[in-house]
């Protein structure tokens, strides 16, 4: 093993991704005083929260005054399959409204009432009108805001880093391993506490309404350091997203088109929606529309481009002018003219429900890691309702980043084994020095082609058992024989490439185990094969073995108040 | 089509123009013609992007010699495209053998240095942001605040920055003084100081008018021609000259 230099940088408390949960959970610990750095795998301000349209859920009462916290948390909990941790989802619906409040403070500008208070509206499977919102742009606004409010606090901020590997030192946290996209220097960073927030991992599937860096980093971080991750095989699928051009497969069209009245048709210009939920055709929930989506397009009555139709055509230009604002720039980007022409949309991996399992305190199973945002598990159960995710990354960035402050001030730095940092900085740079291998790019095609063809919308017994295979397979026969094609360490795209893809692989068999594990239909996760005698009130919780083997258990649902009919 | 990328592996300057063949398909972006040459062509060359759709603003670049989003670009009407922008020596200086008629001609943003190929150092455009001190200073309080909905759609044009520095990338003046903070620096310091919320405007009248700022401005406007999301800095930038 060669002796490669690195740098340490240390710090009090670490935090790993720099979108709404990350930025939130540096405010929170930067406001204790403590010296906080934030880590960002691209530009700050860059992360996915920003492309969330539609808005942020808070039982605040502006437009449907009976809506409370009690109403909130009963749709997010009959919205979940009631598998959410009921302890988590009581958090959220409490504190919403409190850190909705944190953002008007630092500037977020929210749409409005005629009175001047916060405007909301309604969103799929809520009892009132909750989501605040910025027009269909409420993502990018709480995105710019928080990047505001991280420049008035001390804020240590890195960008275009990429932590790697998380170090965990007489079963604390110690920090974690990185390296700087830029230049390609090795680094170590070292804090008393670290928070993960290095949201989803959409990109483990070929269409995906997730940006670019979203391939579950955090998640194959975490397992690998021996966190306990739950609910993995619970994976949100979007109804529609854009299946051309292919630079923006997958791209989100909102739930709004449907709302305001766009109709869906297949090639033979039938309306199908009529044979699958006459009552509510369109608008059905988002997993009905999908399956009723991909059912059409298996059945050979697709479009060209392996989609279904989405038409709006038959609406007033001006109206489609007026509430689509943001539709029509994003299609006419890919050559299409809305007003006149229908739209091709397939579903698209878009949220995934689980992740690091975590406490009361946004504490996960390592003392002194906390986490928030996508990468965390538990708080939306088998299904997360529109909107509740923005709300979620900042109470629980906030919930973290407070408690992760606690942590360090309560506990000196742990050691770290340089070994084991020689180790990780050794495995990167063999990417870079092997002769022979297998391209990233490859690989990753591989991977995500058997994801979305394998372990999508609709799921049986032996698809789940072969992915399980294969995916056990890349394991072993591709991940240690990546190889970056340039063997160049400033801003090489390959080399990232070939870092994320080993994440990519953990955070894809996670997935695969649990829904092989999985045997009925429960949430989003759809067997068509589904057990009748599996009720599915249970979460599977994830961690690592003896040789780091995965072993899966199933654990008791965490109930408070609503238990399951 | 042809592809002439600016390359430079080491940052600084450019280096060479490298020329790749891209098999164009309806509704391509340029952000898809880098993506085959990176895929197919060449691995090494190096560009940032994250969204895909005009969001996230990471993808900025110099297309044809005009400051776009790639993501945004249709490779088949690039020839049609015009925004008459007032010529500096980054619009002017076209590399030898460049034949619009049949290449698209892809090049880093100008006015920020280079870092790799079409990746530029966006340092000095942030620290623009933190010099100026740019982030709400509300007034004390607990209770949710109210803003009328006329106040609030005062603040739609400013509210649309994606921070993507296309504006910084076109401006000549950002080409030749250093110390200029940049439109959209300026444009947000405004936006603070219109909101209805601001208890201290004074200080974002303050930030935008300092001898880095607003007064550097010639109102050449390129910044409104290359702004991909209507927020017209320049338009600001007038309000502000006329306000001092």
């Amino acid at each position: 093993m060669d002796e490669l230099p690195y740098k340490t940088i240390l710090c009090d408390v670490l935090v790993v991704g720099a979108g709404g949960a990350g930025c939130r959970a540096a405010i929170e610990a930067s406001r204790l005083n403590l010296d906080v750095i934030m880590l960002s795998k691209e530009l700050i301000g860059k992360a996915h929260t920003s492309m969330a349209e539609g808005g942020y859920n808070v039982s605040l009462g502006n437009v449907d005054p009976d809506d409370d916290p009690e109403t909130h948390f009963k749709d997010t909990i009959v919205g979940g399959n009631y598998l959410n941790n009921q302890e988590l989802a009581e958090i959220l619906v409490n504190d919403a409204s409190q850190r909705a409040f944190d953002l008007e403070e630092m500037g977020a500008l929210f749409d409005r009432t005629p009175e001047g208070k916060i405007a909301q509206r309604v969103f799929g499977k809520q009892s009132w009108r909750r989501t605040a919102y910025a027009s269909d742009r409420t993502g990018s606004e709480i995105m710019i805001t928080l990047v505001e409010g991280i420049r008035k606090e001390s804020v240590r901020v890195f960008d275009e880093i990429f932590a790697t590997r998380l170090l965990v030192h007489d079963g604390r946290i110690a920090g974690v391993t990185a390296i700087d996209l830029k230049y390609g220097d090795y680094l170590v960073f070292r804090a008393q506490a670290v928070v993960m927030a290095t949201g989803g991992a959409g990109r483990i599937f070929t269409v995906t309404s997730n940006a670019q860096l979203d391939v579950g980093d955090g998640y194959a971080m975490a397992f690998e350091a021996g966190c306990d991750i739950i609910d993995m095989e619970m994976i949100q699928f979007h109804p529609t997203g854009m299946v051309a051009p292919e630079s923006a497969k997958g791209r989100l069209v909102t739930e709004a088109v449907r709302g305001e009245g766009g109709i869906l048709l297949n090639n033979k210009g039938e309306r199908f929606m009529n044979n699958y939920y006459p009552e509510v055709m369109e608008l059905a929930g988002r997993d009905q529309v999908a399956r009723s989506i991909m059912t059409e397009v298996l059945a050979g009555r697709g479009s060209p481009d392996g989609g279904v139709y989405l038409s709006i055509s038959h609406l007033p230009k001006r109206i489609v002018e007026f509430r689509l604002e943001s539709m029509i720039e994003q299609f006419e980007d890919a050559g299409v003219d809305i007003r006149d022409e229908p739209m091709q949309v397939s579903p698209t991996a878009h949220h995934f429900m689980g992740g690091l399992k975590i406490d009361t305190n946004a504490q996960t199973t390592i003392p002194g890691l906390f986490s928030a945002g996508e990468c965390t598990g538990g708080i939306h159960g088998g299904n997360r309702l529109g909107g509740n995710a923005l709300a979620g990354t900042q109470v629980f960035g906030a919930l973290a980043g407070g408690n992760a402050a606690r942590f360090a001030k309560e506990h000196e730095r742990t050691g770290v084994d340089r070994k084991e940092i020689q180790k990780e900085f050794n495995r990167l740079e063999a990417m870079l020095k092997r002769k022979e291998g297998i391209s990233p790019s490859v690989a990753r095609k591989e991977l995500t082609d058997l994801m979305w063809s394998k372990v999508q919308i609709f799921r049986k017994e032996e698809d789940m058992a072969y992915a399980v295979k294969e995916l056990k397979r890349i394991e072993k026969e591709v991940v240690p024989n990546i190889k970056v094609d340039m063997p160049i360490k400033r801003f090489n795209p390959g080399w990232h490439q070939a870092i994320e893809f080993e994440h990519m692989v953990t955070t894809a068999r996670m997935v695969a185990e649990a829904a092989f594990m999985r045997k009925g239909s429960r949430g989003a996760h759809y067997r068509v094969d589904g057990d009748p005698n599996d009720d599915g009130y249970y979460n599977i919780v994830i961690r690592k073995g003896p040789k780091g083997k995965m072993k899966l258990q199933k654990e008791d649902l965490v109930i408070t108040k609503i238990a399951p009919p | 089509m042809l592809f002439r990328v600016a390359r430079s592996r080491d940052g600084g300057a450019v280096s060479h123009y490298d020329l790749y063949k891209v098999d164009v398909k309806k509704g391509m972006t340029v952000l898809d013609a880098l993506f085959q040459i990176q895929d197919k062509m060449d691995p090494s060359i190096s560009f940032r992007y994250s969204c895909r759709g005009a969001v996230c603003g990471s993808c900025a670049m110099l297309i044809n010699k005009e400051p776009r989003l790639a993501c945004k670009t249709q490779v088949s009407g690039l020839k049609d495209l015009n925004m008459n922008l007032k010529p500096f020596p980054p619009l002017t200086e076209v590399p030898p053998g460049w034949n619009p008629d049949e290449e698209v001609l892809v090049e880093p943003l100008p006015n920020l240095p280079i870092l790799k190929d079409l990746v530029v150092d966006m340092t000095k455009f942030y620290n623009a942001l933190e010099s100026l001190n740019l982030w709400a200073e509300p007034a004390e309080g607990e209770k949710a605040r109210t803003q009328s909905p006329s106040d609030r759609r005062k603040m739609e044009r400013y509210v649309n920055c994606i921070m993507c520095a296309l504006c910084f990338g076109s401006c000549p003046v950002n080409a030749k003084k250093k110390e200029y903070v940049g439109p959209s620096a300026l444009a947000k310091a405004w936006r603070f100081h219109e909101d209805s919320r601001t208890a201290d405007k004074e200080r974002y009248f303050k930030a935008a008018t300092t001898p880095e700022g607003a007064p550097l401005c010639d109102l050449i406007m390129n910044c409104v021609k290359a702004c991909p999301k209507g927020v017209a800095p320049g338009g600001t930038i007038r309000k502000i000259k006329k306000a001092s």
